[in-house]
This record gives C-alpha cells, structure tokens and sequence, in this order.
C-alpha cells in the first residue's frame, strides 16, 4: 500500500518542486542567449559574371568561398570543397577527382564518394541568374547533385 | 614606567611570534595531540584526516596518481593565470600575442612551456590514476559515486585540453578544432541517412553552440577561451572538492582487508569508542569506530612530507621538460588550406583513427560508449573482490594478460586488414551510409571487446574478472590506436612507417 500523502509531505513537496521548475525555466531561458540570433558571416552570395564570361570548359575556383565552378555546354555548375565527412577543404587532383587531405575521401569529378569515410558526395552549390543575368552562386543553398544553370 | 606600556614594549619584540601563534592556533606539534591539532585546526590541511592508514602511504598503492594530476592542475592554474595577462581571444591578436608570449614577454617562453607540458602531463596523469584505481577494486563500494565524479573529471581534463587547443589560432589548432566540432556535429550523419534533418538536428546543434557562427571564427574563439578560462575549470575544482570530501567520507582511500589484521604480539585498546563520539552521525564506517586497533600513523608530518615530495618532483620534471622543449607554434590559422595531416592532440589521434572509418561512430559514438561504461563499471560489478589488490589477485592478473594480447591481436590485425584492403565504401561505393555508421572497426571493436568480457565472466563466474576483461581490452585498444595516429599516419592520413617517409611539398 503506497504510504499516506501527509499535508506536510505535499507542501513540501510542493516547495521542492516549484523550486526546481524555477531552476529549469531561468537556465532554459538561458541558454537562449547562446543560440546566435544572426550568423556572423560574410555574405554567402558570389558573383560568377556574365555567361558570356563564362564559357564552355570554364574552371574556376573561388578560394575565399571554397567553391569550384564549372561551365559545361549545357550550363553552368558550382560544386563545394568542402569535404562533408569533417570539414577539411578538399583539392583537385589533376585527372579531374577531388581528394581531401584529412582521413583520404575521395571524390569523383561530380563530387560522388567513391573511398574514405566521407558520409556523402560534395555538396552541389545553387547557381542562378540574377534579373541583370549576371550568374551567382549561393554557398548557403546546396542543390541535388546535377542541378545546373542552363544555356538556352 | 606603568605595567601596561612594558606589556606593550614586550609584545611589540614578541610580534612576530605572536602572529604566528595567531595563525597556528597552537604551539609546536610535538605530541599525538599537536600533531592532530596541526591538521585538524587548519582550514587547508584538514583536507586529510589526523590519521592515514600506513597502506595508504605505500608508494606501490597509489603510486602518487592522483596527486601528480593535482600538481600539474596546480602547474596549469598559475601558469594559466599568467598567460591571461597577455592573451587577446580574438582571431587578429591571438597568434600574435602567443608569439609576443614566446618571445617578446619576460619569462613568456617558460610559461607558455610549462602550461603545455603540465596539460599532456595532466592527462597522461588522469589516465593512469583511473588505471590504478580500476586494477586495485578501488571503485568498489562505498566508493562507486566517487569513481563517478573521477569519470567526469577525466571527461571535463580532456574538454580542457580540446578548447585550449584552438587558443594558439595558428593552423593546427584552427583544422583540429574545424575537425573537432564537426565530429560533435556528425550525429547529422546518422540523421541524414534517415532523412530527418530538416526536423531533428541535434548535430547542428551543438555546432551552433559551440561555435557561435557555421564555422570557427571569432565566435569560436571567444567561447573555447570563455570555457576553457572559466566555465570548465569552475566545473573541474567544484568536482575536484566533492572528489577529495569523498574520499575522506568513503572512510580513506582504499585498502585490503588484510590491511587491519593486528600485528602478533603488539598492544592496543581494544576500544575506539571514545574519540568519536560526534561521527555517531554520520552513517556508514567511520576511520577507526569498530575496527581498533587501527594500522595507522598521524598525518602530519608523515602524509604533508610524502605529499611535498611528490608535488617537487613533479614540478620539476615539468621544469626540465620547459627549459628543454619548446611549446609547437605552427602558421597563423589559414582558413583556405587545411594543415595536412590536421592532427589533433596525441590523446584523442585514437579516436581521429575511428573517425578515419566513421565520424559519428569513431568521434561520439565509441566515446559516449566509453564513457557511459566507465561510469556503469561500479553499478554493475558488485562482487567486492580483492580490494585494495592490485588486478584482485592472481586469477586477475592472468585475465588482465590475456586481454591484453586478444586486444592488441585484435586491434592491430584489423587495422592492419583496412590499412591494406580497405573498408565497405571500397568495395560497394553505393553502401548506405547507415551500413557504415554500424559497422566500422571502431563498432567491431566495441563488439568484439564485450563479448570476450562476457565470456570472461562465463569462464571465471566473476564480475570482478569480466571488468578487467573489459576495461583492458580498451585501455590497449586505445593505447595501440593513439600510437598509430601518432607515428604511423602522415598526409592524407595515409600509412608510413616512419614521418621520414612523408613526402615533401
Ligand atoms: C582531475 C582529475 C583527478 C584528480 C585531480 C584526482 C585526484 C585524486 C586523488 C589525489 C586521490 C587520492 C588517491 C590517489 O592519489 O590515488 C584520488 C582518489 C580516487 N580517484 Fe581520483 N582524481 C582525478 C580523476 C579521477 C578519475 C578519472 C577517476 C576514475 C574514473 C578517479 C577515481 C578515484 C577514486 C575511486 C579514488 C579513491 C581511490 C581509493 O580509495 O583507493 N579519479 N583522486
Ligand atoms: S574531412 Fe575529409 S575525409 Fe575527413
């Protein structure tokens, strides 16, 4: 038989419990302050230039963002080096690949993880026109792996 | 001239002498009573007990452990203090003032050493200090909250360590800590893989917390240098003083029972029931009540004098280190080039060999294992056998043996077979990164080692052996990935044999 719940036991408990309500509410609110309200960060849009600019066979590497850009016939496409297993920024082997100089994941020329521990490909970077057509890339918008800005 | 002013005239002479009486409380301690009095009656030295039992003070019982860890965190605060005076948390002044330390700054060189090699020398310390306590039963009750609080302590030593390590801001601290949140985000690729992200992020998280921002900037540094000047080590010396009051309330450290057979022949009260009359309220076994006589000495001077001799040879060991090797300071952090190989410090390039295979498994998910089994190891090994026993005698002592090669059999045959062939995303790129996350060496490891533990306890009927089992598989297991994180993995986390062998670029 559960024992009787005295007046002073409820009281008590009570207090103990408004006590630790209050404790939890005060550090919850916070640890609001540490969330940032906005990222400090520089923009996360770059300019590419014109198409014209850009034309096919294209290859550029935008060393402040971590970005690699590509202009194909059929458009134009931005693949981040940054590699998604743990940060580390990735460099281009000459044939094409990606490798990164962490734990060795590799990356095909689109950026599929063929080795290492790497939990996914490199993430494709929106690219998109702007109303006065100059091209932009979006570092903080990835895209399914093959999406492009096409000609035409 | 009147009474009073050659009263005044005699105490101004004796000043001294009457000051320090004041601060003494007492006259020489030249009895059983003074000696007593000399500890109990001062606010720092009634850390320890009027008396300490003689098998506390055997050099081979706690081989001094946790008292080295104490020395180097003293070594850590002062010198840490000192760095403060010139450290600028920000990512323009940091490098800088290191340099300025190291160079420019009257004695900077010195601390800066010093702060360095207590840090490696704190965590060497903590770690071998649990050792001695596991292998002897020391977590054993009544002191199982104890090993508890010691397992936070290792935990909050090595977060001291990680957030120190980006204060330099030169290049490997800057990718050590990129590599280091990153891991402590990678429960995203476990959320990833079954598509919740968008929804449930705690990986995300816990990199905004940290950092303050999407990546390691001056948000960073800031909250590494807030955590590691003042949030952790509040935390480290709260818990270090529920740690030592612990100790004293576990009745003293430790010890065989044969450690109160009463000598042959020797004369003793049979009674120790008048000296402690108010530990009547507190519960449990008091130092001497019920187990006169007791093999004990007085305190002071004999522990003080122990103590004060292991603290100086502390001190300098670390001084010779200090004046002979100089604290690394690599480039000014580059945020475009990754230093190659970023390795983080030699104690966690063990797991940075885990996280080789998975991020979430190596970096969170084998630790969290760890840590949560090292606190679980009191609750569930309850057979309080050979206490105060180095590995509980000599069954324990075979175990420890046979564990020890089935780890390094073990560790070193499966690190060897990926080093040469590979793991799953070599052989089927298309795997599920969900396959990946479960099994990796750093899984199989884990799996492997508790199943030899659980035979262990089969074979010998024992807890206590299944524990030591356990605890050293991984110790090796640890011990032998850490040396090849260290010497054998080079750029691009390839394998050498040696880092003459790295090429040149
Ligand atoms: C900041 C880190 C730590 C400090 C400064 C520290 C300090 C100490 C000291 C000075 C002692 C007295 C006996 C001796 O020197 O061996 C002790 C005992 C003890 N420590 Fe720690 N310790 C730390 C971490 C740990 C860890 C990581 C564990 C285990 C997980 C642990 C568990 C214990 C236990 C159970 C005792 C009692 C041992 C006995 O009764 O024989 N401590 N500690
Ligand atoms: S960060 Fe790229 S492989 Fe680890």
């Amino acid at each position: 038989m559960p024992a009787k719940l005295t007046r002073r036991d409820f009281s008590e408990r009570l207090a103990f419990g408004s006590f630790w309500t209050a404790v939890g509410a005060s550090v919850v609110g916070m640890l609001k302050l540490l969330k940032p309200a906005v990222m400090p960060e520089a923009s996360t849009r770059v300019k590419l230039g014109h198409p014209d600019e850009l034309p096919a066979g294209t290859e550029r590497y935008l060393a402040e963002q971590n970005v690699y850009v590509f202009s194909a016939g059929d458009g134009v496409y931005a693949i981040s080096a940054i590699c998604p297993h743990l940060g580390c920024i990735v460099s281009r082997l000459p044939e094409g690949r990606f490798e990164c100089p962490c734990h060795g994941s590799r990356f095909s020329a689109t950026g599929e993880v063929f080795a290492g521990p790497a939990p996914s490909g490199l993430p494709w970077i929106q690219v998109q026109r702007a109303p006065n057509g100059v091209l932009y890339a979006d570092t903080s918008v990835s895209v399914p792996a093959g999406t492009r800005w096409s000609r035409g | 001239m009147s009474q009073a002013f050659k009263r005044f005239l005699g105490d101004v002479k004796r000043l001294p002498k009457i000051f320090v009486e004041s601060v003494r409380r007492r006259g020489a301690a030249t009895s059983d009573r003074g000696r007593s009095q000399a500890v109990f009656s001062n606010l720092f030295l009634h850390i320890h007990s009027v008396k300490t039992h003689k098998n506390s003070l055997k050099p081979s019982y706690t081989l001094g452990l946790g008292l080295l860890t104490t020395a180097c965190l003293a070594v850590l605060t002062v010198t840490g203090i000192l760095l403060m005076v010139y450290y600028k948390p920000t990512p323009e002044l940091a490098y800088a003032s290191i340099k300025d330390i190291h160079f420019v700054v009257p004695t900077g060189r010195m601390m800066r050493n010093l702060h360095r090699w207590a840090a490696h020398g704190m965590v060497i310390m903590v770690f071998l200090h649990m050792a001695r306590v596991f292998y002897t039963a020391s977590y054993q009750k009544p002191r199982e909250f104890n090993w508890f609080v010691g397992v936070a302590l290792l935990a909050l030593t090595l977060a001291l360590s990680f957030t120190g390590y980006l204060l330099p801001w030169d290049q490997l601290a800057y990718w050590a800590t990129t590599i280091g949140v990153n891991i402590a985000s990678s429960p995203r690729e476990l959320t990833d893989a079954v598509g919740i992200t968008q929804y449930f992020d705690p990986g995300g998280a816990i990199k905004q917390l940290l950092l303050g921002a999407n990546t390691v900037g001056a948000e960073a540094l800031i909250r590494f240098h807030l955590l590691h000047v003042m949030v952790l080590p509040l935390m480290l010396f709260t818990l270090i003083g529920v740690h030592f009051w612990r100790i004293r309330k576990d009745g003293g450290l430790s010890r065989p029972a044969s450690a109160d057979d009463v000598p042959e022949g020797e004369f003793f009260a049979r009674d120790a029931t008048k000296t402690y009359g108010l530990m009547a309220i507190v519960r449990g076994r008091t130092p001497a009540v019920g187990r006169s006589p007791e093999n004990t000495v007085n305190s002071w001077p004999r522990l003080f004098v122990a103590e004060m001799a292991v603290l100086m040879a502390a001190i300098a060991i670390l001084l010779i280190l200090s004046l002979t090797l100089d604290a690394p300071l690599k480039e000014p952090a580059n945020p475009a080039i990754p230093e190659n190989p970023a390795k983080a410090p030699w104690y966690f390039l063990g797991l940075q060999e885990l996280v080789a295979y998975s991020g979430f498994m190596g970096g969170i998910g084998v630790p969290m294992i760890t840590l949560i089994g090292l606190m679980l190891i009191p609750y569930l090994d309850r057979e309080q056998r050979g206490v105060g026993i180095w590995f509980s005698g000599p069954e324990g002592k075979r175990v420890a043996l046979w564990s020890a090669i089935y780890s390094s059999v073990l560790v070193v045959g499966l690190l060897a077979f990926v080093i040469k062939f590979g793991w799953l995303r070599e052989w089927y790129p298309d795997i599920s990164q969900l396959v990946i996350v479960l099994v990796n060496p750093g899984s199989v490891y884990a799996v492997l080692f508790a199943a030899w533990s659980l035979w262990i306890m089969r074979r010998y009927d024992s807890t206590r052996m299944a524990a030591i089992a356990l605890f050293t598989c991984f110790l090796v297991g640890y011990i032998i990935l850490t040396y090849v994180g260290t010497v054998h993995r080079g750029p691009n986390w390839d394998f050498y044999w040696s880092q003459s062998h790295w090429p040149v670029h």
